[in-house]
C-alpha cells in the first residue's frame, strides 16, 4: 500500500481547516467502470441517498462518510469519459463542480487503462478543481508488473496522487486524507495550463480578448475559449450569442485553414500529448504478449455464431431467476396480507358492513399486498441485472444483440427489458435504466405494456377454453403474444421516428474488462432499486387502489330492487323443514337434535341456522343412525365427484366401460346401508345441492346490484356506447375498470358483474356466462384490448416515476388505449362484416 | 517494404492492426470518440466485424464496440 500525496505550489493560500461544520463535500468522478460506485459503497455503506438532478433521469447519488474527527459527504456524479457536455451525465458531472464547489474532486482512475482514464483528469485540471487522483485496480497493475513513478506523475500533474484497491479498501485512509488536506488548502482554484500549439493558442488568446470577465464560468476565460472551439453545445448556447459566436466560428475556421484539421480534434490531440508525454516519463510498463483473460471470454461471448446462445442462455436464468425464484415469497407476501385481511377482519363481528373495515382490508391491506407482492420479482432481477452489469457481460450482451434491435430503432440493450416485460412490466421498466440515451429508455418503457406480462395470462386462461376448441388453443394464445410483441416493434419504430426522432444516438460502446463483482455492491444495487420501488410506486399506488376500492364500493346501495335478506331467509326455512322430513324418513324422534347440528357444521350448509351449535351438539353425533348418514354422504359426494373427472377423462370407448364399473361402486355403497343411503342421496340431491345454490345466487345477484349501482358500475354503464361497436357491454366496461388496478382484476370482477360469485380462471360456470353472453369474435377482441389497452396502476405509476413526468405516464395510458380500441373496432366490424367467429 | 493502403475502419479485416489517420463523424461523436481514446494516431484492431452490425475495436486497454456508420466515418492506415 503506497501512497504519495504532493500538493499544490506554494500559490495556493492556506486557510485553517474548519473541521467543524459543515462537512466537507467530496465529489467522486471518474470514467464509466473505473471502479467509482465500488468505491462510493466502501465509503457510504447502506447510508446512501438517492435522488435524481432536477430535471435530467441521471440519478444523483450521496452520502456520509466518517474519517477520523470529521464527517465527509461524498457524491457520486455520473461516470463520463469527459466533460464535454455532450450528454446528460457529463453535463451534470461538470455543472456539479462549477456550480456546487465541492471540497475536493477525487477522479478515479482505472490504473489498467491509464491514458483514456487521465484524459477526464486533465480535463477536471484545466477546470481548475481542486483534484486528488485515486489510482484504482493498483493490485491488477502490480500483477502485470506495470510500475508507477507516482511522485513524478504527480508533480508533473501538478496534484495529489493516491493508490487504492476499491475492492480490498487498501489506501482508501491515506486517499481521504489527501482529500481532506486538498480540500482545506484550497482557495482560489488554479487551472492547469496546457499549450494546445501556436495556431489554437492564438484562436484561444484572440477570443479571451474579446470576453468579459464576468462571463466565464469560475473568471477562468481560457476554459470557456477552449470549449467553444471544442463546439460544446451547453457553453455554446450560454455564451456564444452574436458576437462571440461569430468569432468561435472565424477561429474554428481559421485553425482549420491553417493547421489542416479540426479545432476540436487538435485539442483533444494535445490533451492526449500531454498524457502520454506523463506517461512515457512515469510508467514502466512491460510489453504484453497475448490475449487478456477478457479477450479470452469475450472470444466466446462476442463469437458470431456462440455469441447468441449464450446470451439466449443468460436470459433464460435471468427470467428464471427473476420469476422462479420469486414465485414461493410471492406467495408467502400474499398468504401474509390474506391472513392480516382476515385479522383485521376479525376486529368486526362477522358479516359486519363496517365502512373502515372494508376500506382497511379491501383498500389499504389489499392495496399494499398488491405492490408488496411485486417486491420479490424487483430484488432479484435487479441482482441479476447487478450481476450482469459489475461482470461486464451486460455490454456484450447489448453489442450482440444490436444488429437486430437496430432494425427497430432501438438500442441492443433495449433488449432486457423488453423479455422482462413478458413476466411483469414494472420491474421491466425499472431495468431501463440500464439505457443511457434518454430517447432509447423512452421509446423502450413506452412499449414494454404491449409485450403480454404475466399477470394478462389468466384473462387469456379464462376466454380461450370458453370460446375455441382445443385445436385452436394453443395458436390463439400464441397469437395473442406475437401481436403484442408485433405492436410493440412497430411502436418503437414509430415513436423513434416521430415523437422520440432525434438522429438515433449511434451506437459507441466501452466492453469493460471482466470483473468479479463484489457482494456489497450487488446487494446495495438490490436494496437500492427494492427501496425505490417501495417508496415511489408503493404511494402512488397505494392511492390509486384506495380510489378504485372507493369506486367499487361507492356509493353504497341501501334500497336494493329485491329484498334479499328475505329471500335468503326464506331458503333457510324451505331447507330445514326438507330436513324436519328427511328425520321422519330416517326414522329420527321429532325432538332429536344431533342431525341438524351435524348438517349445520358441513360447509355447503353455511349460515342455515343463525347461532352456533352449542357444544353438546357439535360433540360429533352420538346417534349411531346420524353417524351413518353422515358417513354415507361423505362418500357418496366423494363417489360423485370422482366418477364426473373420470368419465370426463375417459375416451368414448371407455366410458360406457367405466359407467358400468361406477353403478357397480355405487350399488355396494347402497348395499352397506341402504337407508342411510336413500337418506344420504335425498340429502344432497333436495336439500344441499339446491341451498347452495340458492344462497350463492342471492348472494351475487346482491353483489352485482350492488356493483352495477357504484361508480364503477356506472362507468361501466356510461362507457357501454363506447364500447358496444367492440362487441363488449357494460360489464366488460366494468372489469376494465378493475383491470387497471391489476389486469388479473378483470377475471375477478367478470365473476362479479356476471354474478358468479368468486371467480377464478378455472371457473367453470363463468365460461358458461360469457359463451352465454358473447360470441368468439368478441371474446377474441376482449382479450385484444386486454392485451393492448391501459396499462396497469403499477405500470403507470412506474413511468411516471421513472420517466420523471406524469406526461409521459399519461400519454402511454392515453396513447396504448387509443390504439387498443381502434384496434379492436377494426377487428370487430370485420369480424362482424365477414361474418367470421359469430 | 511498406504497403500501406487507406481504408475506413469498417473495412478493415479482422485480426489486423492499423493506424488511425482522421476521424470524420459529427462533432459530438468526434468528442466522444476523443474521450473514449480514438484519435488519430492511435492503432488499432478490429477484432470482430459484423456485415451490418458493429464491429469490435481493441486498442491499448479499451475494447470498444462501433457502429457501422461510426467505423466508416474513421480511416485508418494499415501496416
Amino acid at each position: 500500500m503506497i501512497s504519495t500525496v504532493k500538493h499544490l505550489p506554494a500559490s495556493a493560500p492556506h486557510t485553517a481547516p474548519d473541521s467543524s461544520h459543515p462537512p466537507v463535500v467530496v465529489a467522486l468522478a471518474g470514467n464509466p467502470n473505473s471502479g467509482k460506485t465500488t468505491l462510493f459503497n466502501r465509503l457510504t455503506g447502506a447510508r446512501q441517498h438517492v435522488g435524481n438532478y432536477p430535471g435530467v433521469t441521471v440519478e444523483r447519488k450521496e452520502g456520509l462518510c466518517r474519517h477520523r474527527d470529521a464527517q465527509l459527504k461524498v457524491v457520486d456524479l455520473p461516470g463520463t469519459y469527459s466533460l464535454s457536455a455532450f450528454s446528460p451525465e457529463e453535463k451534470v458531472a461538470r455543472d456539479f463542480i462549477l456550480k456546487e464547489h465541492p471540497g475536493v474532486v477525487v477522479d478515479i482512475v482505472d490504473a489498467t487503462n491509464l491514458e483514456r482514464n487521465l484524459y477526464l483528469a486533465v480535463q477536471l485540471l484545466e477546470l481548475g478543481a481542486p483534484v486528488v487522483l485515486a489510482f484504482n485496480f493498483c493490485d491488477a497493475t502490480r500483477e502485470q508488473g506495470v510500475k508507477f513513478d507516482l511522485p513524478k506523475l504527480s508533480q508533473m500533474l501538478g496534484t495529489p496522487v493516491a493508490q487504492i484497491s476499491g475492492k480490498q479498501g487498501d489506501g482508501v485512509e491515506l486517499l481521504l486524507d489527501a482529500a481532506r488536506e486538498r480540500a482545506a488548502h484550497r482557495q482560489e482554484w488554479n487551472p492547469l495550463v496546457l499549450n494546445y500549439g501556436p495556431m489554437v493558442e492564438r484562436e484561444i488568446e484572440r477570443l479571451v480578448s474579446l470576453m468579459s470577465f464576468e462571463t466565464a464560468p469560475l473568471g477562468n476565460l481560457r476554459w470557456l475559449a477552449i470549449k467553444l472551439l471544442e463546439n460544446d453545445p451547453d457553453l455554446q448556447a450560454q455564451f456564444a450569442q452574436g458576437a462571440l459566436g461569430e468569432a468561435v466560428r472565424q477561429s474554428q475556421a481559421a485553425i482549420e485553414r491553417d493547421a489542416g484539421e479540426e479545432a476540436a480534434s487538435l485539442i483533444a490531440g494535445a490533451r492526449y500529448g500531454l498524457i502520454s508525454e506523463v506517461c512515457q516519463a512515469t510508467v514502466q510498463a512491460p510489453v504484453r504478449i497475448g490475449p487478456t483473460w477478457s479477450d479470452r471470454i469475450d472470444a466466446v461471448a462476442t463469437h458470431r455464431v456462440w455469441g447468441l446462445p449464450l446470451f439466449l442462455a443468460v436470459m433464460y436464468l435471468t427470467f428464471q431467476l427473476t420469476f422462479a425464484a420469486s414465485e414461493a415469497p410471492m406467495g408467502w407476501i400474499e398468504g401474509f396480507f390474506g391472513w392480516m385481511g382476515g385479522q383485521v377482519g376479525a376486529w368486526w363481528p362477522e358479516g359486519s358492513e363496517s365502512p373502515l373495515k372494508s376500506l382497511l382490508v379491501d383498500g389499504v391491506i389489499a392495496g399494499v399486498g398488491g405492490v408488496l407482492v411485486f417486491l420479490p420479482n424487483i430484488l432479484w432481477l435487479f441482482l441479476a441485472i447487478a450481476i450482469l452489469e459489475d461482470s461486464g457481460y451486460m455490454a456484450r450482451a447489448a453489442f450482440i444483440m444490436d444488429r437486430v434491435m437496430h432494425k427497430f430503432g432501438l438500442h441492443g440493450k433495449s433488449f432486457i427489458p423488453m423479455l422482462i416485460g413478458f413476466g411483469c412490466s414494472v420491474p421491466a421498466i425499472m431495468a431501463t435504466r440500464t439505457l443511457e440515451s434518454r430517447r432509447d429508455r423512452l421509446a423502450t418503457m413506452l412499449v414494454i405494456p404491449l409485450i403480454s406480462c404475466g399477470a394478462r395470462l389468466p384473462i387469456y386462461a379464462l376466454i380461450i377454453p370458453a370460446f375455441f376448441p382445443s385445436a385452436w388453443q394453443a395458436p390463439m394464445l400464441w397469437l395473442l403474444y406475437v401481436t403484442g410483441v408485433v405492436l410493440a416493434v412497430l411502436l418503437a419504430k414509430l415513436l423513434r421516428s416521430t415523437a422520440l426522432k432525434g438522429e438515433a444516438v449511434p451506437f459507441v460502446m466501452e466492453l469493460p474488462p471482466y470483473r468479479v463483482p463484489t457482494l456489497r455492491d450487488v446487494a446495495i444495487h438490490m436494496w437500492e432499486r427494492g427501496w425505490l420501488y417501495l417508496k415511489k410506486a408503493g404511494t402512488i399506488i397505494l392511492g390509486i387502489s384506495i380510489v378504485l376500492w372507493a369506486m367499487t364500493h361507492y356509493p353504497k346501495k341501501t334500497v336494493f330492487e329485491r329484498d334479499y335478506a328475505a329471500e335468503a331467509a326464506q331458503t333457510r326455512q324451505s331447507s330445514l323443514e326438507k330436513i324436519t322430513q328427511l328425520k321422519a324418513a330416517m326414522g329420527l324422534p321429532a325432538s332429536d337434535s344431533q342431525l341438524l347440528a351435524a348438517i349445520q357444521q358441513l360447509p355447503a350448509m353455511a349460515g342455515l341456522v343463525d347461532s352456533s351449535p352449542t357444544a353438546a351438539m357439535a360433540a360429533g353425533a352420538t346417534n349411531e343412525r346420524v353417524a351413518r348418514f353422515l358417513e354415507t354422504r361423505e362418500k357418496l359426494a366423494a363417489l360423485r365427484t370422482e366418477h364426473a373427472s373420470a368419465l370426463e377423462a375417459a375416451s368414448e370407448s371407455g366410458q360406457a366401460e367405466l359407467k358400468q364399473t361406477q353403478a357397480a361402486e355405487m350399488a355396494a355403497l347402497e348395499k352397506a346401508d341402504s337407508t342411510a343411503f336413500a337418506a344420504a342421496q335425498r340429502f344432497l340431491d333436495d336439500i344441499q345441492a339446491p341451498y347452495a345454490e340458492k344462497m350463492e345466487t342471492i348472494g351475487r345477484e346482491e353483489n352485482a346490484e350492488k356493483l352495477a349501482y357504484s361508480v364503477a358500475g356506472r362507468i361501466g354503464h356510461a362507457m357501454e356506447p363506447v364500447l358496444a361497436p367492440l362487441g363488449f357491454d357494460w360489464r366488460i366496461g366494468t372489469a376494465l375498470v378493475g383491470a387497471f388496478a391489476a389486469k388479473e382484476v378483470f377475471v375477478a370482477q367478470m365473476g362479479i358483474v356476471d354474478s358468479v360469485g368468486e371467480a377464478d380462471e378455472t371457473s367453470a360456470t363463468l365460461r358458461e356466462k360469457l359463451r352465454a353472453n358473447y360470441t368468439p369474435l368478441a371474446a377474441f377482441c376482449i382479450m385484444l384490448f386486454c392485451l393492448i389497452s391501459t396499462p396497469c396502476m403499477a405500470t403507470t405509476a412506474v413511468v411516471r416515476k421513472e420517466s420523471g413526468s406524469w406526461g409521459w405516464a399519461i400519454g402511454q395510458w392515453v396513447g396504448l388505449t387509443m390504439i387498443a380500441y381502434f384496434l379492436t373496432l377494426f377487428v370487430y366490424q370485420i369480424g362482424k362484416f365477414t361474418g367470421f367467429g359469430q | 517494404m511498406f504497403n500501406m493502403t487507406t481504408q475506413t475502419l469498417a473495412q478493415m479485416v479482422p485480426g489486423r492492426l492499423a493506424r488511425i489517420v482522421a476521424v470524420e463523424v459529427k462533432a459530438e461523436m468526434q468528442s466522444r470518440l476523443a474521450a473514449l481514446g480514438l484519435v488519430p494516431g492511435e492503432v488499432v484492431e478490429v477484432v470482430r466485424s459484423a456485415p451490418q452490425g458493429p464491429c469490435l475495436v481493441a486498442f491499448r486497454a479499451s475494447r470498444l464496440a462501433l457502429q457501422l456508420e461510426l467505423a466508416q466515418g474513421i480511416s485508418v492506415r494499415t501496416f
